[in-house]
């Protein structure tokens, strides 16, 4: 019984830990290379849970859908970058902070005018929320088909960084930015395109969260904070890093909470375990980062020549 | 930027602030007597929200402000703070100095912490950490059932010093205006003092402090543990005056509001973060009974405060650049 | 004190594959102007860092009196009594001229946890600050802010922080960069004014302010030091001339 269970969120964790992969390869770059704190993130994943949402309801076209979030949230992402954020680039930490979390108040408001403040529901095919047997278990299709595609995104994020001119620029500017200009680089398209790219991953990890989460207006924050772990955890601006950070945090946040209060009570009181299991639990990946960065204050992987 | 101008020109406009300032306490003094003259207590328990924001506020711009240092972790101070109060006070201990005492060292504490895991960062990596460790305490909250979790802990003992309880809303509200003010003075003393200076040196440029030969992250270290505990002590007022403690106090969107404070009423300066809370909260205040959208409008406001607010409002009244 | 205040022993730094330290040996003895000269790339920078700390050698020793250096941290150094210029950007501008110094002072007067009297009311730190600033000729600009000022007047605030600090071992890397002809003979004044006050190392391209200052000279070539000597000596030696000074004099 506790084997399937283990079985079972360990798969959890994997899959959790492909969408952080997603929200977290785009948003190290943003750190890493543009030096840029973007706090909205988080908002870009909620625009690309809405829009699949919206999208599938009308149409019924769930793969149609999902396709579709990703040219609709790069547009959203290099609109706002033009207008508004490469401002910014130049200016303070703290003012970046401040305008991206604005924004994130912002789109929040949209969501809530335009789709209410309750949950907004989207489904999944028939075929899809089947369940297929993994190592003895049930285990559902769809989330098997989130680990396929994440993994899919990731040999593409690798085949990009490390095959292409442009990814070339990405390594560079990821540990030295003033010599990626020196180069004659345009550095304007560049950060264009970086941002643009954060933003649809994170609104195909929205998209494909819709239907087995809530899709609500604040969804965004909380999995931004995970995402900020991540990114801490794996070294800022190493994609390589968000992506082995990404799956051991999905798997120890899913596998922590559910298995702690069990192993607590294995031999503390029950009242202790009852109290100490759940708290440690919520705790165990923020201890986790605090525990890297007291050996590793850059990070598993970091960039060098920062 | 300091706060004594060079240029005698220039005295007779900060001469402005200065007054101001004088004119805005005073309307704080005697705000209680009129509210209750006027039959409208409520106006006492509105400005104590903004006093003890603009005590939190002014806390963060020491080392928002004084040391560069945007640090997320306030918030979690903050809700400490809260919870000195009122898991002492769950226990049947209503002893104000015990609270008081709690919320200090434990904000401390905290701040001693996670200053020293994150300071060994900077620039986005230290933001990021400071939000993840506000985080980590908001779900250490939500998990404590026992203590409430996510519906909060209501306070039923308020502090107490010797016969006066803080629950009096008259009383609070002086002890947060006078701690207030003794936050301001002691902030422009500290600005101007040694350590201020070498905190400033530090924000300033980092690698010129070392090779001066100060140890700069020690010095960065104390600044944020003092500046946790007086935001510490704003929690501890936030808790008596709400009777109330929440996971909510410690959400880090509490710090990205605080900062909102702090820019918008002049990041650096003494003034500047008190009227920043004030002007902050009392327009969302106003928006709030206007429009369903407040929270929209508002965001768009910060996002105006960030790209604009170069010298916040109490560089508006010295009118003085940066 | 007889020995040398600084030294290096076989000093290598390796950055991956470049030997930008390869085995130098060098000797800064009391109260001289030694300064290191080479071509651009040759290793000085990378020579200072290691001597600062901001890099670790990748083998040899670094002395400072009696007392081994090479791997401590710079701040300590700093209180041990190792000065260092810095290219003028690295004076702190948000802050008056007398503050800069102050905090310069300050540094080496125990901690600086003071959190209430005014720093540049404390007559411990203030007499001394201006002091220094009477040496550099900046008396009458103490309050001024810094960003204020005008580039020369940077310079010498920079000269006015490192001595304020009492360094034991001055590190003066390319003091002269920048400077028109009046500004250098100006630094040159000045960097007599305080002969055998300090013990300096001289990193500079300005071959006159060199043979004006220097009482010894190493030339510094592709990581090695290829000759020391007086500034006569090295004028007539002929490798020096063949691989540095005869594209310069």
């Amino acid at each position: 019984m506790i084997g399937s269970l283990l079985i079972i969120q360990t798969l959890n964790g994997i899959q959790f830990g492909v969408m952080l992969f997603l929200l977290a390869a785009g948003l190290t770059l943003i750190f890493g290379i543009m030096n840029f704190i973007n706090m909205m993130h988080g908002a870009l994943y909620m625009a690309g849970a809405y829009v699949a949402a919206t999208l599938y309801n009308k149409t019924g076209q769930f793969t149609l859908s999902l396709v579709m979030v990703v040219p609709i949230t790069v547009v959203i992402g290099i609109v706002l970058e033009k207008l508004v954020f490469r401002h910014l680039y130049d200016r303070d930490h703290l003012d970046q902070v401040l305008c991206t979390y604005g924004f994130i108040l912002i789109f929040n408001e949209i969501a809530r005018s335009v789709w209410g403040a309750s949950p907004y529901f989207m489904g999944m095919p028939d075929a899809l929320s089947d369940t297929y047997e993994v190592l003895g278990v049930g285990y559902p299709v769809y989330r098997l088909l989130i680990v396929g595609a994440g993994l899919a995104i990731a040999i593409a994020a690798y085949i990009l960084i490390h095959e292409t001119r442009f990814g070339m620029l990405i390594r560079a500017g990821a540990s030295d930015r003033a010599m990626v200009a020196g180069l004659g680089v345009n550095i304007n398209l560049l950060n264009t395109m970086i941002f643009g790219i954060g933003a649809g991953l994170a609104g195909i990890a929205g998209a494909l969260a819709a239907p087995i989460l809530s899709v609500e207006p604040g969804m965004g924050e909380g999995v931004l904070i995970l995402t900020v772990v991540v990114i801490v955890i794996g070294g800022i601006g190493s994609v390589r890093g968000a992506f082995f950070a990404a799956l051991i945090v999905g798997v120890v946040d899913t596998v922590g909470r559910s298995m702690l209060p069990f192993v607590f009570e294995g031999f503390l009181s029950s009242s202790l375990a009852g109290a100490a299991g759940p708290a440690v639990a919520s705790m165990i990946i923020y201890l986790l980062m605090a525990l890297v960065l007291a050996f590793r204050p850059n990070g598993l992987f970091p960039v060098r020549g920062r | 930027m300091a706060a004594v101008p060079p240029n005698p020109r220039k005295m007779s406009r900060s001469r402005i602030g200065v007054i101001v300032s004088v004119l805005f306490a005073l309307t704080l003094l005697l705000l209680p007597p009129a509210a209750g003259y006027l039959e409208t207590p409520y106006y006492v328990i509105l400005v104590t929200r903004l006093l003890v924001f603009a005590v939190a506020g002014t806390a963060l711009n020491l080392v928002l402000g004084f040391g560069g240092m945007v640090s997320f972790g306030h918030s979690l101070f903050m809700g400490i703070g809260a919870y000195s109060v009122a898991i002492p006070a769950f226990y049947g201990i209503a002893n104000g100095w015990v609270h008081i005492a709690f919320a200090i060292v434990a904000a401390a504490f905290a701040a001693a912490v996670t200053g020293a895991i994150a300071l060994r960062t900077r620039g986005v990596a230290f933001i990021m950490i400071t939000l993840a460790f506000a985080q980590m305490f908001f779900f250490l909250t939500v998990s404590l059932k026992q203590y409430g979790g996510d519906d909060g802990l209501p306070i039923r003992l308020a502090s107490s010093f010797g016969g006066a309880t803080l629950k009096q809303p008259v009383l609070l509200y002086y002890v947060v205006f006078a701690t207030l003010c003794l936050i301001i003075y002691g902030s422009y003393r500290l600005y101007h003092s040694s350590f201020g200076l070498v905190l400033r040196g530090c924000m300033i440029n980092e690698d010129r402090m070392k090779a001066l030969g100060y140890p700069t992250l020690t010095y960065k270290l104390v600044a944020y543990m003092i500046s946790g505990a007086i935001a510490g002590v704003a929690g501890f007022f936030l808790a008596n005056m709400t009777t109330f403690a929440s996971p909510a106090y410690a959400s880090w969107t509490v710090s990205g509001d605080l900062m909102i404070m702090v820019v918008l009423g002049g990041t650096g300066t003494v003034m500047g973060p008190a009227y920043g809370a004030f002007a902050f909260l009392l327009i969302e205040d106003l928006l709030k009974r206007v429009t369903d959208h407040w929270l929209g409008t508002v965001g768009v406001i910060i996002v105006l405060v960030g790209l604009l607010a170069k010298r916040g409002l109490w560089g508006l009244l010295q009118g003085r650049s940066r | 004190m007889s020995g040398p205040v600084l030294s290096t022993r076989g000093l290598i730094k390796r950055f991956s594959g470049v030997l930008a330290s390869d085995d130098v040996d060098f000797d800064l003895m009391p109260g001289e102007v030694h300064a290191i000269i080479g071509p651009n790339g040759a290793g000085k920078t990378t020579f200072i860092k290691q001597i600062t700390g901001e890099h670790f050698p990748t083998a040899g020793r670094i002395a400072l009196g009696d007392t081994d250096i090479t791997r401590m941290r710079t701040d300590r150094r700093i209180l041990l009594g190792l000065g260092r210029s810095f290219q003028v950007t690295s004076v702190l501008r948000e802050l008056t001229v007398l503050e800069n110094v102050i905090l310069a002072v300050q540094a080496k007067r125990g901690h600086s946890f003071r959190f209430w009297e005014p720093a540049v009311n404390d007559s411990a730190l203030r007499e001394p600050a201006l002091a220094v600033l009477q040496d550099v000729g900046l008396g009458s600009k103490a309050d001024l802010v810094a960003r204020t000022v005008s580039y020369g007047e940077l310079r010498q605030l920079e000269m006015a922080m490192v001595i304020a600090s009492d360094p034991k071992v001055l590190l003066l890397d390319e003091p002269m960069a920048g400077m028109g002809t009046v500004e250098s003979k100006l630094m040159v004044d000045l960097l007599k004014s305080f002969r055998g006050r300090f013990s300096t190392i001289l990193v500079e391209h300005d071959m006159d302010a060199v043979f004006a200052l220097a009482d010894r000279i190493s030339v510094l070539v592709y990581g090695r030091i290829i000759a020391t000597g007086t500034p006569a000596e090295i004028r007539e030696n002929k490798e020096v001339r063949a691989s540095y000074l005869g594209e310069t004099a």
